[in-house]
């Protein structure tokens, strides 16, 4: 039963970090090619985060506040520490910062489900845009120069690989196994033994802290960052390529992501009417699976 | 095993339950019987830890001690052994039988190799592989006992467990409960509005009536007291099949 899960979970992962590999090996050429593979590599990496969360049957419009903790943390300590060294300690600084703020957030929000909690948690993505234009020491609304330009294909590659792999081993565990159990029914679930708020909470945090590190890695394309790359437009491509690539699978999100970063970057005109575009596709996608949108949402 | 004190509860205006008190036995298998909106779910509730109540105490006895329950969430109930099932079937839909019954394991730290014999014991090995919420009604409510139990659960409180079952459904269902609750020593607090099901499985009755206990005692007598007759039956006494 255990291996049957993991196998079906690896199943599942395998084939989109082949897609990822190619896709590194033909674009990765030439530096904006490479910059290219790293941003399609890292989105699909946040989604790989948010999809452990949406693995428990909820959405989250908050998480883009994750990729900025992992961001400015490792921009911060990598810019005033020279060497790999620097970057390692920044990437874990990040990561732990997310862990805080996921515990904190979490806590609160947590105890919301369904459109009251996507909803509170767009109030958290809001919160963190406030923060990040209006604190000086973290540059402000200009934003973090000067960050070592450390992503590269094959390190994102790698990223993209650990994350991937860590959500499949995530949901082919028992803890995985429990949280679709949560997904399915909170109330029937907290009869059994489950302990609901835990289950979301942990979840919550790993799913914060896959996507702190990519963030973390963002800053490392270009050497820079501001609070316009971690608003609610990137909560809400994370939570698209989720919803389109079939919440809980893994594989779907994290192509479903490479994809749309690939589209917007051959059609850079189409990135105007973006919202106009997404909206349309989950019109269509609603529409398509409307039936089990009607008895289990997205 | 549990005992609760003038216990109440209401919802807005509405008083559910109010002022029971209720004990059962270790090993005992007690009905509770009550008009629609009678407050039975709602006890049930208040057991359980669903619901907090507004006034009152559940104490759970074992061994001569007493451990009060008040406040735990049912997370918590349930590692005291204290297990239900839900009214409107609360099942794990989109989860195989054997999903279910593993999930009901695996929640509570038991061990998952109890699910096989499980679904041996309760008929269900056939279906163990077909979705949940794929199956007859009757199959749903026993995989939700099945998740129950296996679980851990030693007071099992089964709201309605007969409700939508043909006449020998009830009966194999009843045969079924019996079996357990000698095999696994359960104590058993049961909603039925099925009469001759109750009758047959239960040492001992409550009645209930606007969110009081109206009569309490053995089946026959409860069955054939004024107050029942009066507030569950509306007048007329109930004739066993
Ligand atoms: N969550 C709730 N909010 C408001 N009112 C409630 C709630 N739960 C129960 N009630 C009310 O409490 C009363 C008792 O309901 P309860 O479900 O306990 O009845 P019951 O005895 O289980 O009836 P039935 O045989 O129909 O299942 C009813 O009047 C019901 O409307
Ligand atoms: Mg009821």
């Amino acid at each position: 039963m255990k291996n049957k899960n993991s196998r079906k979970a690896f199943r599942n992962i395998a084939p989109v970090c082949l897609t990822a590999g190619i896709a590194a090996l033909v674009f990765g050429r030439g530096a904006y090619g490479a910059q290219l593979v790293c941003r399609m590599l890292i989105s699909a990496s946040m989604a790989a985060g948010l999809d452990i969360f949406a693995g428990l049957g909820q959405l989250s419009l908050g998480h883009a506040v994750f990729a900025a903790a992992g961001a400015y943390s490792c921009a911060l300590i990598s810019a005033r520490t020279a060497g790999s060294s620097g970057i390692a300690a920044g990437l874990a600084a990040g990561t732990a910062a997310a862990v805080l703020l996921a515990l904190v957030s979490g806590f609160a929000l947590l105890k919301l489900r369904g459109d009251y909690l996507a909803l509170a948690s767009l109030g958290l993505c809001e919160t963190g845009r406030v923060f990040m234009e209006n604190t000086d020491f973290i540059g402000g609304a200009a934003g973090l120069y000067g960050i070592p330009k450390f992503a590269g294909p094959l390190n994102t590659f790698v990223l993209f690989c650990f994350c991937a792999t860590v959500c499949a081993v995530f949901n082919g565990s028992k803890s995985g196994f429990i949280s679709r159990v949560v997904a399915q029914d909170e109330e029937a679930a907290s009869s059994i033994g489950i302990d609901v708020r835990r289950v979301k909470i942990a979840a919550f945090t790993l799913s914060a802290c896959i996507t702190a590190l990519a963030g973390g890695f963002y800053g490392g394309i270009f050497g820079f960052i501001s609070p316009r790359d971690f608003g609610c437009a990137r909560s809400v491509d994370m939570l698209l390529a989720v919803i389109v690539g079939g919440a809980g699978t893994v594989g779907g999100p994290m192509l479903a992501a490479m994809l749309t970063e690939a589209f917007f970057a051959f059609f850079p005109s189409a990135a105007e009417p973006r919202m106009i575009i997404y909206a349309l596709a989950l019109i269509f996608l609603t529409i398509a699976r409307r039936r089990r949108v009607a008895e289990n949402g997205l | 095993m549990l005992k609760c004190e003038n216990l109440c509860k209401s919802y807005g205006g509405i008083s559910a339950v109010s002022g029971v008190n209720l004990y059962i036995k270790q090993g005992e298998s007690v009905g509770l019987i009550g008009s629609n909106g009678a407050g039975k779910t709602s006890l049930f509730n208040l057991l359980a830890g669903f619901e907090k109540p507004d006034k009152g105490e559940i104490f759970l006895i074992r061994g001569g001690e007493k451990t009060k329950l008040n406040g735990l969430p049912p997370h918590a109930r349930i590692k005291f052994g204290i297990g239900r099932t839900f009214q409107n079937l609360r099942l794990f839909k989109d989860m195989s039988v054997h999903e279910n019954i593993l999930a009901g394991a695996l929640g509570n730290g038991q061990n998952p190799d109890c699910c096989l014999h499980l679904l041996e014991e309760l008929g269900l090995f056939p279906l163990k592989d077909a979705k949940a919420g794929s199956l007859p009604y009757g199959s749903r409510k026993t995989v939700e006992i099945a998740r129950s139990l296996a679980s851990g659960a030693k007071l099992l409180l089964l709201d309605e467990p007969a409700a939508g079952l043909s006449e020998t459904e009830a009966l194999y269902l009843a045969g079924k409960l019996k079996k357990l609750r000698q095999e696994k020593n359960l104590t058993l607090l049961l909603i039925e509005h099925n009469m001759d099901f109750i009758c047959g499985l239960c040492d001992r009755l409550y009645a209930m009536d606007s969110g009081r206990i109206v009569a309490e005692g053995r089946p026959r007598s409860v069955l054939h007291s004024p107050a029942v007759i009066d507030t569950v039956f509306g007048g007329a006494p109930y004739v066993f099949a």
